[in-house]
């Protein structure tokens, strides 16, 4: 079977800063990783490079079968890479379920736009809105949401295009306990459909959620693998995460 | 605190602006039994104006593309009617205006592929600069070229014609002006009132964002800015059929910047507001050129400063305070 995405000596330099050095990783259909590493690390550059916010100085990324680390993030997310950023991107001007309709309304024509029939988006968008627990606000502009509620706002987004890859980068930042429980129960529900990499600090989240997990440090990868093996490796307990896990 | 009217209004700011747009067309239309020759003069060009202030207003207040050299297309739609009338025959506006459209239509699209369409998102200083200076280009050029007459222009053309209405008098002019007006105000509502209006939005706040969900938003940039240019380009049109004349500095920045004063002065986004603005503007230039003789532009240029430090929604943000007016992102949350 083809890998959801596969990630060949990945490096990335910021002149004399090497924020990824030639990092390799593959994605399984389904899988849900979780990469971890302390801060800057080069999680969420790998992220972004992977959705096409920034290109990589060296190596290739392919996704099911077909290189695309020359490609648009707009290309990109037409072949079905959905990307979340850390901090909330929502069009705060709009309201929560015209968010949602505009994220879903990529394939619709000017013309369909301009003669007013999005309506099969807007019941698709009712029912995302449902499904991030949103639906009570969704006559609310954006801008008014809180941080949480933002954030499923953008998972919701992101989950409209109908991705095979989900890019989270720190789904939980900033959230309430409760509000990352929620989180997770909608990222539960999010991954069951679409391969997705989780970029988060909160470690015993991303254990609960991953089928994997990659270590990064200094932008290298130190290591990989399901949650308890990762726990076990001596570098990852020694130099990345304190010894916690 | 608010009176309860004010409470009501702002509930229905869609029923504000109807009537408040049907009360001000109903005015405007009583203009030619009451005001002087030299006011209906000045009230025709005002209006005609009108078309290129909410042309501007759709790609800049809503879609946020700083076009600072917009008058090039009016000035394209000036020369369209100079070229076709300067043999003596009657400039036809049932053939002209619609041609205006279609010219200004094709230049958006070129020059809009040409700034939008890379791969990287163009700030709108680029924009802008880069508007700026097709305008300056396209001035200068048509100044030095002899065959549309150079510096001097066209000048001379007869009486315009729509259909069988011969356009003599004072009042023909502007009742001509008054309808394109009220068309232009018409395509531009219609476009800002359809769900497009969420893309342009995404547009004007976060293009990245939409780019990021797949969007080519180069396409809806390059529509957007080609109806616009159709539609300013249409207003030259009938400014030269009135005027009698085309000059090269319809198409120059003097012009693209009181388009731009227009606009912050009647609030972006908003269509009414610029509308409005171009009344106040234009008012206030007519006055204020009267009694302060040279120093009346230092004035103009003061009062733009003063909107752009402390009315950033301009004339349609005072009115908004009163609930009637919608700004852009105050929109329908439905």
């Amino acid at each position: 079977m083809t890998a959801t995405l596969e990630c060949r000596s990945v490096s990335k330099r910021y002149g004399p800063l090497r924020a990824l050095d030639r990092v390799s990783m593959q994605l399984e259909p389904g899988e849900v990783r979780g990469l971890i590493g302390p801060n800057g690390s080069g999680k969420s550059t790998l992220l972004r490079i992977i959705g096409g916010a920034e290109q990589a100085s060296g190596g290739d990324i392919w996704f099911e079968g077909r290189r695309i680390d020359r490609f648009s993030a707009a290309r990109r997310s037409r072949l079905g890479i959905a990307m979340k950023f850390q901090i909330p991107s929502v069009f705060g001007s709009l309201s929560v379920l015209e968010n949602v309709v505009v994220a879903l309304g990529r394939g619709i024509g000017i013309l369909r736009w301009l003669s007013g029939r999005p309506t099969v988006e807007r019941r698709e968008a009712e029912r995302l809105l449902e499904l991030v627990g949103l639906s009570d606000v969704k006559d609310v502009h954006a801008a008014h949401l809180s941080h949480g509620q933002q954030q499923w706002l953008e998972i919701a987004m992101a989950t409209s295009v109908r991705p095979r890859l989900l890019l989270l980068d720190e789904p939980t930042a900033g959230m309430s306990p409760d509000e990352r429980l929620a989180t997770e129960k909608i990222l539960r529900v999010v991954a069951e459909q679409a391969a997705s990499i989780i970029v988060e600090h909160d470690i015993d989240f991303v254990r609960r959620i991953s089928d994997t997990i990659t270590v990064l440090h200094l932008g290298h990868m130190v290591g990989e693998g399901t949650p308890d093996e990762v726990r076990e490796l001596p570098q990852v307990r020694r130099a990345y995460l304190g010894g916690v896990v | 605190m608010r009176l309860p009217a004010f409470v009501f209004l702002r509930s229905q700011p869609r029923r504000v602006r109807v009537v408040a747009i049907t009360v001000l067309v109903a005015a405007a239309a009583t203009v030619p039994s009451f005001a002087s020759a030299p006011t209906l003069s000045f009230a025709t060009i005002v209006l005609i104006y009108v078309g290129l202030a909410v042309s501007l207003d759709l790609v800049w207040g809503y879609t946020g593309i700083l076009s600072l050299g917009h008058a090039a297309f009016f000035g394209l739609g000036a020369y369209t009617v100079g070229l076709a009338a300067r043999g003596g025959a009657p400039p036809q506006l049932a053939v002209l205006a619609p041609l205006a459209f279609f010219g200004g239509i094709v230049a958006g699209i070129v020059i809009g592929t040409f700034l939008f369409a890379g791969r990287r998102v163009m700030t709108i200083i680029y924009v802008a600069i880069a508007t700026l200076a097709l305008s300056f280009i396209a001035e200068r050029s048509l100044a030095v070229w002899h065959y549309v007459g150079a510096s001097t222009g066209i000048s001379g053309l007869p009486l315009p014609r729509l259909l069988g209405w011969r356009i003599v008098t004072p009042n023909d002019f502007y009742l001509l002006a008054l309808g394109f007006a009220v068309l232009s105000y018409a395509v531009c509502r219609a476009v800002v009132s359809s769900p497009l209006r969420m893309v342009l939005t995404g547009i004007r706040v976060n293009e990245q964002r939409l780019q990021f969900l797949g969007y080519r938003t180069a396409r809806f940039k390059v529509t957007v800015f080609a109806v616009s240019g159709g539609i300013a380009a249409v207003s030259g049109a009938i400014y030269a059929a009135v005027l009698g004349f085309a000059s090269p500095t319809f198409f120059g920045i003097a012009l693209s910047t009181l388009a731009m004063i227009w606009v912050l002065v009647g609030g972006p986004g908003t269509l009414l507001g610029p509308a409005l603005g171009v009344v106040l503007v234009q008012y206030g230039s007519r006055v204020l050129s009267d009694r302060l003789l040279g120093w009346w532009q230092v004035a103009l240029g003061v009062l733009l400063l003063l909107v752009v430090l402390f009315f950033r929604h301009g004339l349609a943000g005072l009115l908004r305070r009163e609930a009637v007016l919608e700004l852009p992102g105050e929109g329908r949350a439905r």
